[in-house]
């Protein structure tokens, strides 16, 4: 309902200024690109994402925007910068595999400034039509309101998947996260909700259950999922987090692992089995090959020999020191065994820690991100996004798509073209999704922030984007469907020393 | 025949009292002036009280509680049942920026409730009184609140109420004024429309129209068949439409559906973490925060079923007199009962405000007027003190202690006003911090966008602390306030310059370490024995001191003062107090070398004229450990000891001298008059004897001040 009324108050109001709006015919020229926000200059996008809003933060009394695509202009008027589905789409078909050409013009006291063109490069490579992400506040330890949201990326339909607030509020609320799908597809999906009525909600072949992944033998219940592309498994990191924080670093929190491991998850058994779990070491962040015959995973080595310490003191004590390769085991599914581990990428050799694997969806690169220490990224302010390629190991920055800012969170699109990602880039606090396309070499194009309705969506919005993923269909189930399964019964996995 | 005794249907009353005396006509004008006399002085009065008594508390309400006119901010409170309660009471609660507008705005709104009640149940004149009762009720139901104030759920919770009262009242009124036919349509429309923007309210104000219709049908004599199938429908619309609702429209847990619009979950749940109280108090019932809703609830009913008496028998004029004095004294009783007046909780409002108006003096002021304070206020007073430069003259001066908050709910500065008091001691990423995690729990307030971003204005987090200051700049009354700041994003070389950072930043003199929220204390001394490379040394500190004021050597004193690494003196003064606070000498003397390092550089120790001279409790901590520590540690020659401290007449050496002696003597007096005393007891009664003389010096302290708390 609230986006019709906004399609129908947008709308004309698009149109109007369309049609009202003409271009100055005196002016002066301005070398420097204009200051938009968000800052969209000169970016790469598919040829089937919503329209990109935005707002012209030059101070100057009138504004008009030229959008010029081989033949086909659009003037819009004003700082607020927003044009109508229909004419954005013609916009962006006549420049498909080419690109818009944006110019800003600005007026003070009657004279007309022409600011430098920047274009909108439109790609000829699609991307999912929806992703789904967790918004959440940027707070540490308290929470309220959390949900997970789907995303429809050619317009811009959102809908809740679940909302933690449908079960109650704290002290007796809940924790939601890590949403995850199997190729892309919702018939197998899953979340985690914590605390109270807490379990995994998972999804099989369009059948809900509920899941308590705790076995006696593993650490804790499961918490980063990975898929098996192919097997009917998921391997799944366990852990015991903490978090601590700086009086005076701008990276304001450490959240740390003090024990975490690898198991694997047999939704057919309903059985769990550890794959990785020694003790002088930290595993996390699983990752299935596309084959789904190699298991990607980050492995920190730690030393508590301090007996006067306990390991929580010692590891927060040495929080720098904590320091993440990535390795790969490969599995056998005719025998469910692993291999031995493989360093994939040594970012112990180069003073950094490296986090969430992803491999692409043709399996050729790996893309990570990478900062001084830890495990938790997406607070440091120095995490950047790199990519490996797998064959030969060499590895680069995505110097387009990074900032000063944390990057992590980060997916591939189902065709490989595409990243999406987290960045504090906006403030340093609240994250926000990213889009960045990725060319034949592995190199990215510049990033574009999610588009939204309203230019100022950024501004006023208070909670960050978390753990997006690309879908190729969305959530069918309702939020209500869900809280059905939450507020029901848990099946119990049992363990198993091999993987059945 | 009374006005006011006419119903909306068209029959005529019957005479109430064919045969009124003489004395009770009189009575009856009595009554009737007194009504036109009781009725204003009330709200006028209530206005009065809000505005000026209660006008910090009116100005705390509005500083956590936020309005923006943007979409997304309408949209997030539409999303629950009782959004739109919630909206406009949280655009009317803005107004108590001013108290005396905002208490306006409210008693006039109050004043409407008063009329409409006696419009919409035909209540005459001579029994107007009985119309405040629920005025009363609604008033209680905020003026209750007290710390509930920062742990409310639930926006413009101010206002929600008495919103929900006069628009319920108002459909009532058109509700009695439609024949059966039309009544359905519009309870209908009215649970409809109404459970999504006044939840339980709408539902509680249908039974009420649908009870109506019967109670009328039966005085009427017409229509109850049609009135009670009414009135059966309004039960199974109040039963469905919120779990309709439920369905396809909100994302509000089931349980909740029910008592949207009331806090009933948080009440329930208040005393969930346990609290071990100092002492008893009423307000730690969750049943009594029941009260006044229930009784608005009642009251309504009441008045319903009022309607079918109507004209049916009438009162006598003396009794009619009894019921609106019983009603008048019930409802001003029921409103003082209902005022949270705890005195720890006004003096805490009045420092805050006084705190953001950078009235230092009135925020040290205020926490004389308590017996034992809470954490909040020493803290608060403390603060006020650093920026005054009086702490360490005056801190041991005012009353100490830290008695809880008294509330069902486990209070928690952090929760409160925490948060400026980490800005205001410069661990601005904690005060940031807990904007985030209390704006994550009770949703944004202007507090919390003005310490967010004021604390990352001066962390040096100009974009973090602009997003902040962007929405402040969309508020009604802060954006001024956010202009200012506005300008120092703008340019933060002029940060430095401004004399309000000043103390904040002073406070930021220490480095980046992982840690919680380990209280004020801890911060302090833990930082000052991180810069302290001299440890248990630092004894030695003094005797190369006592030399070189010994020998006049200006190049001795500058070479023991420069072995000190700077932390700023503000800091190290705020770490001596809280050594002192801790009665721990050891830390005392540890950390009085680097405050000498900076207070007396530059000193000509030739001249022995110490421009500046010691604050008072460092000088009377100089002579008490000393005292303590009979030359074991510390020996401070005679030369430098007049540096130190006071020593003429009157000063503070003869003062410590006075109270030893006085301790020996009253002491020894006691004992004699009570020899089977305790030690205790004799303490507690010198303490009780000296308090007058010494109360406000540190050894007073140091000896008779037990329970020290230092979060």
């Amino acid at each position: 309902m609230k986006r019709i009324i906004r399609y129908i108050l947008l709308l004309p109001v698009a149109a109007m200024v369309a049609c009202s709006a003409s271009l100055p015919e005196q002016y002066t020229v301005n070398d420097e690109l204009p200051e938009i926000f968000p800052e969209y200059t000169n970016v790469t996008i598919p040829c089937n994402i919503a329209p990109l809003t935005f707002r012209i933060d030059e101070e100057a009394d009138d504004y008009v925007t030229r959008f010029a695509a081989n033949g086909l202009e659009l003037i819009v008027s004003g700082n607020e910068v927003a044009v109508s589905s229909d004419e954005w789409n013609g916009l962006i078909a006549a420049a498909k595999g080419d690109s818009i050409k944006v110019d800003v013009f600005a007026q003070t006291n009657g004279i007309w400034e022409k600011f430098k063109t920047f274009s909108f490069v439109v790609s000829d490579d699609e991307i999912d039509p929806y992703i789904s992400y967790r918004l959440i506040p940027p707070s540490y330890v308290a929470y309220e309101k959390l949900t997970i949201n789907q995303r429809n990326l050619t317009n811009y339909d959102e809908d809740v998947v679940y909302s933690n607030m449908m079960i109650d509020a704290e002290p007796k609320g809940q924790c939601i996260n890590c949403h995850a799908y199997k190729n892309y597809k919702t018939d197998n999906m899953q979340f985690h909700v914590r605390q109270t009525l807490g379990g995994t909600i998972f999804v099989r072949d369009g059948v809900m259950k509920k899941v308590n992944l705790k076995s006696d033998s593993t650490i804790s219940a499961g918490v980063y999922p990975s898929f098996n592309p192919k097997y009917d498994l998921v391997a799944y990191s366990v852990n015991t987090t903490g978090q601590v924080f700086h009086t005076k670093h701008p990276n304001k929190v450490e959240v740390q692992d003090t024990l975490s491991d690898i198991i694997v998850y047999n939704p057919v058994n309903e059985t769990v089995t550890n794959v990785a779990n020694d003790p002088n070491a930290l595993e996390v962040f699983p990752n299935w090959s596309p084959d789904g015959k190699m298991l990607y995973y980050c492995v920190a080595d730690v030393k508590c020999e301090d007996p006067s310490k306990t390991r929580v003191h010692q590891l927060v004590e040495g929080y720098k020191d904590i320091k993440y390769n990535v390795v790969r085991r490969s599995w056998n599914p005719e025998t469910g065994l692993f291999g031995s581990a493989d360093t994939v990428f040594m970012a112990t050799a180069l003073g950094k820690s490296a986090t969430f694997p992803r491999v692409s969806p043709n399996g050729k690169f790996l893309l990570f991100a990478l900062g001084e220490y830890g495990c938790f990224h997406i607070w440091h302010k120095d995490a950047d996004l790199y990519l490996l390629d797998i064959e030969d190991g060499s590895y680069w920055p995505l110097e387009k798509a990074n900032s000063p800012f944390a990057e992590s969170y980060h997916s591939w699109s189902s065709n490989g073209k595409w990243i999406l990602f987290a960045s504090r880039r906006m403030d340093n606090n609240y994250s926000r999704l990213y889009i960045a396309h990725i060319n034949e070499d592995g190199t990215s194009d510049k990033a574009f922030a999610l588009p939204q309705a309203a230019p100022g969506h950024y501004d006023f919005f208070d909670r960050s984007y978390n753990v997006p993923e690309f879908m190729v269909e969305p959530v069918r189930f309702t939020p209500q469907d869900f809280v059905e399964v939450v507020t029901g019964k848990s099946v119990n996995v049992k363990y198993s020393p091999k993987i059945k | 025949m009374d006005k006011t005794t006419r119903n909306n249907r068209g029959t005529a009353p019957k005479q109430e009292s064919a045969t009124v005396s003489r004395k009770d006509s009189h009575l009856v004008g009595i009554l009737s002036q007194m009504q036109k006399f009781v009725v204003p002085v009330f709200f006028v009065a209530l206005w009065a009280v809000l505005a000026f008594y209660e006008s910090a508390l009116l100005q705390r309400t509005e500083s956590f509680s936020l309005f923006l006119f943007d979409a997304t901010y309408f949209d997030n409170m539409m999303l629950l049942p009782a959004g739109l309660l919630s909206y406009i009471g949280c655009f009317l609660i803005q107004f108590f920026h001013y108290p005396a507008v905002g208490a306006a705005i409210y008693v006039l709104l109050l004043l409407a409730v008063y009329c409409l009640v006696r419009k919409v149940f035909d209540i005459p004149s001579r029994y107007a009184l009985l119309a405040l009762l629920p005025v009363v009720a609604i008033v209680a139901s905020n003026t209750q609140l007290g710390y509930w104030m920062f742990y409310l759920k639930m926006p413009g919770y101010y206002y929600m109420a008495l919103l929900a009262t006069l628009f319920s009242l108002l459909a009532m009124w058109a509700y009695k004024g439609l024949s059966n036919a039309w009544r359905f349509p519009l309870l209908l429309s009215w649970i409809a429309v109404g459970y999504p923007a006044m939840g339980v309210y709408a539902l509680a104000a249908a039974l009420l129209m649908a009870l109506l219709g019967v109670v009328l049908a039966v005085r009427d004599k017409k229509g109850l068949p049609v009135s009670v199938v009414i009135f059966v429908f309004a039960l199974l619309l109040i039963y469905l439409v919120p779990r309709l609702y439920y369905n396809y429209y909100s994302l509000v847990a089931l349980d909740l559906i029910y008592v949207a619009g009331v806090p009933a979950t948080q009440w329930k749940d208040a005393v969930v973490a346990g609290v071990v109280y100092d002492s008893e108090s009423v307000w730690h019932n969750i049943w009594l925060y029941w009260v006044p809703l229930s009784m608005l609830l009642l009251s309504m009913l009441l008045y319903v079923f009022s309607v079918a008496l109507r004209g049916r028998f009438s009162l006598r004029p003396k009794y009619t007199a009894a019921l609106n004095v019983i009603a008048l004294v019930f409802s001003i009783s029921f409103i003082c009962f209902f005022w949270f007046g705890d005195k720890n909780f006004r003096i805490e409002n009045k420092q805050m405000v006084a705190m953001w108006n950078e009235d230092w003096r009135a925020v040290a002021d205020y926490a004389k007027d308590t017996e034992e304070p809470t954490r909040q206020i020493v803290l608060n007073k403390n603060i006020a003190l650093y920026n005054l430069g009086r702490a360490g003259d005056e801190a041991f001066a005012y009353p100490d202690g830290g008695v809880l908050p008294v509330s069902p709910l486990s209070v928690h500065m952090t929760h409160t006003d925490g948060s400026s008091v980490y800005y205001n001691i410069g661990k601005f990423n904690y005060s940031y911090r807990w904007c985030i995690e209390n704006s994550v729990e009770y949703g944004w307030k202007p507090e919390y966008l003005k310490n967010a971003a004021r604390s990352m204005l001066l962390a040096g987090e100009y974009r973090l602390a602009e997003r902040y200051i962007r929405i402040l700049k969309s508020t009604m009354f802060h954006s001024g306030w956010a202009n200012e700041m506005e300008r120092f994003v703008k340019n933060p070389e002029l940060v430095a310059k401004e004399p309000s950072f000043s103390m904040p930043l002073q406070f930021a003199c220490f480095s980046d370490v992982l840690g919680v929220d380990d209280g004020v204390e801890m911060h302090m001394t833990s930082t000052v024995d991180a810069v302290n490379v001299q440890g248990d040394n630092d004894f030695n500190f003094f005797s190369l001191l006592g030399d070189a004021f010994a020998n006049g050597d200006i190049d001795a004193l500058n070479t023991t003062f420069d072995s000190k690494r700077e932390v700023s003196p503000v800091f190290l003064e705020a770490s001596l107090l809280m050594a002192l606070v801790k009665k721990d000498s050891k830390r005392f003397w540890n950390t009085f070398n680097l405050f000498l390092a900076n207070h007396m550089k530059g000193i000509d120790p030739q001249s022995k004229n110490v421009r500046n001279p010691l604050p008072i409790h460092f000088q009377e901590a100089v002579l008490l450990f000393l005292t303590l520590d009979k030359g074991k540690n510390v020996q401070i020659g005679n030369d430098f000891l007049n540096v130190l401290v006071s020593r003429t007449p009157g000063g503070v050496e003869d003062n410590f001298n006075a109270f030893q002696r006085s301790v020996a003597t009253n002491r020894d007096a006691i004992r004699k008059q009570y020899p089977d005393v305790s030690e205790t007891r004799i303490n507690n009664m010198l303490a009780a004897l000296l308090k007058d003389k010494f109360g406000d010096t540190y050894y007073y302290y140091y000896f008779f001040v037990k329970k020290i708390k230092t979060y």
